[in-house]
């Protein structure tokens, strides 16, 4: 049993304009002690995704339908006191902005302490011993002194690391990662994932982490969901994703990424924009912007298939699956890219070319 | 090359932190040097990237070269004119010469006014057409940047992150500018519009023939869009060159550190990545000396040691930490409740402290081990001044003594730091392979 299950998740938000389709019969799973990658651009549902594995989705929001099982529990069928004990406890999240996520009026030390408190009945010296134990081990100097800090007299990083500290202080199985370093600066961002993998590591927790970041993906993770308006468009070990990427989104998106040490003038780009949620284009909801759509595209919607068989990936077990036509045959032409990985330049980072003439 | 079109000279701008008239006038006020005496050139044509870290003053520079903010001191000069010299009036007439984009593509519109407006502001202020003209030079600015004309009755709030940049670049564009400065411009935006805004002002700038100051602090993006780089830290440029000396050696410690940390996006990348030590230090009192000493992992030893470069690495930390600090709570990592700081015997508190910092409990330098171990004595004593006095006299390097110039390195590349000197005997130069520091 894979210690997380998300099957058929669907989250709506009903707003003024129309239901917002945030998240559609997102299916995923992951297994103890995995790192999990989610990937795509704002309003492709990731974070709506993470809020829902904690049921912390509000009016307008709503979770529609679908299971999400943590230990074979099905946490939507749980009462609010029986969630209240996982969250934090066995499922802890660490946010993109640390000051917000940070109470400015309790020390840094009492809020971590807190949690510990309520969550493992530890008395008031215990849990702060344990709290400045956990405040060096993320790499806070001056643990000791830095306990009764109120967070405004950290600095950005430092707020991030105390909320890292906060998330791993119950010692939880599954850590929630939405954005930890995008507000945070290049060498600062580098220690802090470097921290990340460590402790994720030493406390044997599984990480799902949320970026738009592929630099950050191939550097932690090792399975990847790339995910486009709401749905996941291509499922692969981290490897197969960046040098055998299937659907053409991915292959947008790792080819517009600019790379050090590439000449090129241009950058290949994906044309247009994210589609509304309110109203997805009908059929594949990426055939607008994807240089392969044929109308077969516009007509049907594809479901994850294992990009070898072609089946769909609910029947069979698969560990690379795409969300595209291409695989299930209905498509008259081929998808005509190529991956070249790049030996001389400093960065022999896989890159992605589109050729062919329907770009 | 050719002369300069935009040229900054010893250009500084202060700010002061002084909250309020009773602050200013007991003297309770501090000066923030957030751009610190900067020698900047901007040649036709060309696209110069600024890079640094948050707070390390790139967007101040940017504002202060077209004097959205005034500049404490210094000049700036366009086409050899000086602009920090201009009355007002005369101010205004050169910006159209000289164009802003904004980081904020949500803050920097007006939601007040629709898009044709926006764009025919600067048409307006700058007296450069009216009525039907005005109109077909909106829709031609529209199409220019990629949007259509028929949008132009329509309000920001209607356009997407990426259409709003747009029309901020046409903003710029509608005086028909020589030079913009960019700040920011894409960090904002999802990475397939990002390349989208990028491959945009690179047409730009071949059809209009412009010159870019492109402020950022992603690496790659600025490494894809520029024929030079500035490398900021702590308000001054520590390295500049073409893009390809910045990328290649001989690097200033600062630059090869940012550029280590860049995360790869290749699963099977295994990079050594250069880990600083440290924060970035508040910009009211900079360090002394090299700016960058407190956190460089190439810092340079005295002459007089010979020791791992690591080790010495982590002496600076001890001596940075003990310094500022005058309890040993601060000093000695207590995680185990039994010691007791308040009876702490020798022996126990030079374990902790070494451990704290990650030192042997013998310095491979039989000198430096010297200086340290009394340090111990004094600290075990309480004693923090004798001991403070000890690590500051015996650990110093000539980083933080003298304030490293820009050394050229090559016709067009110039280094400040003392690694770079032309005095060959830094022992530092020399120690790159062990220079991979960690915390």
């Amino acid at each position: 049993m894979a210690l997380l299950e998300v099957e058929d998740l669907t989250v709506n938000f009903y707003t003024q304009d129309g239901t917002v389709n945030a998240v559609d019969n997102l299916t995923y799973s992951i297994e103890r002690g995995e790192k999990f990658g989610v990937v795509g651009e704002s309003g492709a549902g990731k974070s709506v995704t993470a809020l829902s594995l904690m049921r912390l989705i509000d009016s307008p929001g709503h979770i529609e339908s679908g299971e999400i099982r943590f230990k074979g529990q099905d946490i939507l069928s749980m009462s609010e006191d029986e969630v209240r004990s996982i969250r934090g406890n066995e499922i802890a999240m660490i946010f993109q902005d640390a000051q917000t996520a940070l109470n400015p009026v309790y020390s840094v030390g009492e809020q971590i302490a807190e949690a510990m408190r309520h969550h493992l009945d530890y008395s008031k010296s215990e849990a702060k011993e344990e709290t400045i134990d956990l405040l060096a081990k993320v790499g806070i100097p001056e643990a000791r002194k830095r306990y009764s800090d109120y967070p405004h007299e950290f600095s950005g990083g430092m707020q991030q690391r105390a909320i890292i500290a906060m998330a791993l202080s119950c010692d939880p199985d599954l850590l929630i990662c939405d954005e930890p370093t995008t507000a945070l600066d290049v060498t600062i961002e580098a220690k802090i994932l470097e921290e990340i993998e460590s402790l994720a590591e030493e406390f044997d927790t599984a990480i799902q982490l949320i970026t738009h970041d592929l630099g950050v993906i191939a550097e932690i993770c090792d399975r990847v969901m790339v995910m486009y308006g709401g749905k996941p468009v291509e499922k692969a070990p981290v490897e197969e994703l960046f040098y055998d990427p299937k659907h053409p989104y991915t292959v947008g998106l790792m080819s517009s990424i600019p790379r050090i040490g590439d000449s090129t003038d241009r950058l290949q780009t994906i044309p247009g924009k994210m589609p509304d949620l309110v109203e997805l284009p009908p059929g594949c909801s990426f055939h607008p912007r994807c240089p392969y759509a044929e109308e077969a595209c516009t007509l049907s919607e594809p479901e994850l298939l294992d990009t070898k068989t072609g089946k769909p990936a609910s029947e069979v077990g698969t560990n690379h699956s795409a969300a595209c036509l291409a695989y299930s045959g209905d498509l008259t032409g081929e998808l005509d890219y190529s991956v070249t990985v790049n030996e001389d330049s400093k960065s022999n980072a896989p890159a992605s070319q589109i050729t062919g003439d329907n770009q | 090359m050719s002369e300069p079109i935009l040229e900054a000279r010893g250009l500084k701008k202060y700010y002061d932190t002084a909250s309020g008239f009773m602050d200013s006038m007991l003297g309770r006020s501090n000066k923030v040097k957030a751009v610190d005496d900067i020698d900047l050139e901007l040649h036709e044509g060309e696209t110069l990237g600024v890079v640094g870290e948050s707070g390390c003053g790139k967007t101040t520079l940017g504002r202060t070269m077209l004097r959205l903010i005034e500049p404490t001191e210094g000049s700036v000069y366009y086409k050899g004119q000086d602009l920090t010299e201009l009355s007002s009036s005369e101010l205004r007439d050169v910006r159209t010469d000289i164009q802003y984009i904004f980081q904020d593509p949500f803050s920097s519109l007006n939601p007040r006014m629709t898009v044709g407006d926006i764009i025919g502001e600067p048409l307006d202020i700058h007296g450069i057409a009216e009525g039907q003209e005005r109109d077909e030079r909106i829709y031609e600015l529209l199409e220019t940047v990629g949007l259509n004309p028929s949008h132009s009755h329509r309000y920001p709030h209607e356009f997407s992150g990426g259409q709003r940049q747009r029309i901020g670049i046409a903003r710029a564009l509608a005086v028909d500018p020589e030079v913009i400065i960019c700040d920011e411009p894409v960090s904002a935006l999802d990475v397939s519009v990002q390349a989208q805004i990028l491959n945009l002002l690179e047409d730009l700038q071949e059809d209009f023939g412009l010159s870019y100051i492109f402020i950022a602090h992603d690496l790659s993006v600025v490494e894809h869009i520029s024929d030079r780089i500035a490398v900021m830290y702590l308000g001054k440029i520590a390295e500049t060159g073409t893009t390809d000396e910045v990328f290649e050696p001989p690097y200033h410690p600062y630059a090869e550190a940012l550029l280590s940390a860049i995360p790869e996006p290749d699963p099977l990348w295994d990079g050594e990545q250069i880990y600083l030590s440290g924060s970035v230090p508040s910009p009211i009192d900079p360090p002394t000396g090299c700016r960058f000493h407190t956190r460089c992992p190439r810092v340079i030893q005295p002459e007089e040691y010979n020791m791992p470069q690591k080790e010495w690495r982590q002496l600076m930390d001890f001596k940075q930490r003990l310094l500022t600090s005058d309890s040993l709570k601060s000093i000695a990592q207590v995680t185990d409740e039994t010691v007791d700081l308040d009876s702490i015997t020798r022996d126990t508190l030079d374990e902790l402290i070494r451990r704290e910092f990650d030192l042997p409990m013998q310095l491979s330098d039989m000198q430096a081990e010297q200086v340290i171990s009394q340090a111990v004595d004094r600290l075990t004593e309480e004693n923090f001044e004798d001991a403070r006095a000890l690590v500051a006299d015996g650990f110093k390097s000539p980083c933080e003594q003298v304030d490293p110039e820009l050394q050229s390195t090559g016709t067009t590349h110039r280094i400040a730091c003392h690694l770079y000197d032309d005095d060959p005997k830094q022992p530092g130069a020399t120690n790159t392979s062990d220079a991979v520091a960690d915390d």
